[in-house]
């Protein structure tokens, strides 16, 4: 069940401004999120590589042992 | 209180809706894909609001700025693992808030920082970021009545009032009780009522 509605939270909420980022600072943090999110896309990728070269080095050392 | 010409509970509707709203213009599997444009949104939608509610615990816009980053840094980190119910507004806020807490401490812990707060205290205090922001004199009273409750109650009344949260959602952003968040509610409601009146 919800809480009862209260008018004050209307009446404070709309006399809130927004308070942003300067534009400098968001283009900073901006930037260091792109670079993270890019840093973070090469690691899952590298794993992935690493993980299908570790089955296939497996796999051929299988079919080695099996011959 | 001056009345408005929008109707209460027209406008609550709105509000309750607010941060929902915004959370269904971000794509969580672009999020949890590592997509740039995923980030973009997300951060477009919430850097400002985080900032707000930062300015408004009493931050200084550097210490704002560098909490609102940690945040984005850790949701990059996090993506990957994100949950199909997640909601990123939330987990974003509960984030910077334990970033917040974890500041204030550290604060206390480095002595230049007490001297600091102790001249805070003894002189006159200047406008916060939100109250020198504020458009008219009724922003500015809304501002500083809101300055003035103490921090507990302010945080979960900015989570409600101005993000439409229920006080059971404020309290898990927050860590605490349900009951507590309701009583700290309860409590900011009546001193805000008796400052603007």
């Amino acid at each position: 069940m919800s809480d009862p509605l209260d008018p004050l939270d209307d009446h404070v909420a709309r006399h809130l401004g927004e308070l942003p980022l300067d534009p400098q600072a968001a283009r900073r943090v901006r930037g260091r999120l792109g670079a993270e999110v890019e840093a973070r896309r090469l690691e899952v990728i590298e794993g992935a590589l690493h993980g299908g070269f570790a089955i296939a080095a497996l796999a051929w050392t299988l079919l080695v042992l099996v011959k | 209180m001056r009345e408005e010409e929008t109707p209460a509970a027209d406008y609550r509707i709105a509000q309750r809706h607010t941060l929902r709203a915004e959370e269904d213009r971000v794509s969580l599997p672009g999020l949890r894909a590592l997509d740039s444009r995923a980030f973009d949104i997300a951060f477009a939608v919430f850097a400002p609001r985080l900032n707000g509610w930062l300015l408004r615990m009493g931050a200084s816009r550097s210490v704002a700025e560098e909490l609102v980053q940690e945040a984005f840094l850790r949701l990059a980190r996090h993506a990957p693992r994100l949950r199909d119910d997640t909601r990123v507004g939330a987990w974003l806020y509960a984030v910077t808030r334990n970033l917040w807490v974890s500041h204030r401490r550290w604060c206390w812990l480095d002595g230049t920082r007490l001297i600091e707060l102790a001249e805070q205290t003894f002189t006159a205090r200047p406008p916060t970021p939100a109250e020198a922001a504020a458009a008219g004199e009724t922003a500015l009273r809304v501002e500083r009545a809101l300055a003035a409750l103490p921090e507990a109650q302010r945080e979960v009344f900015l989570l409600v009032a101005q993000e439409g949260l229920e006080p059971t959602e404020a309290a898990g952003i927050l860590g605490i009780a349900p009951e507590a968040a309701r009583q700290r509610l309860a409590r900011a409601r009546k001193a805000l009522k008796e400052a603007l009146e």
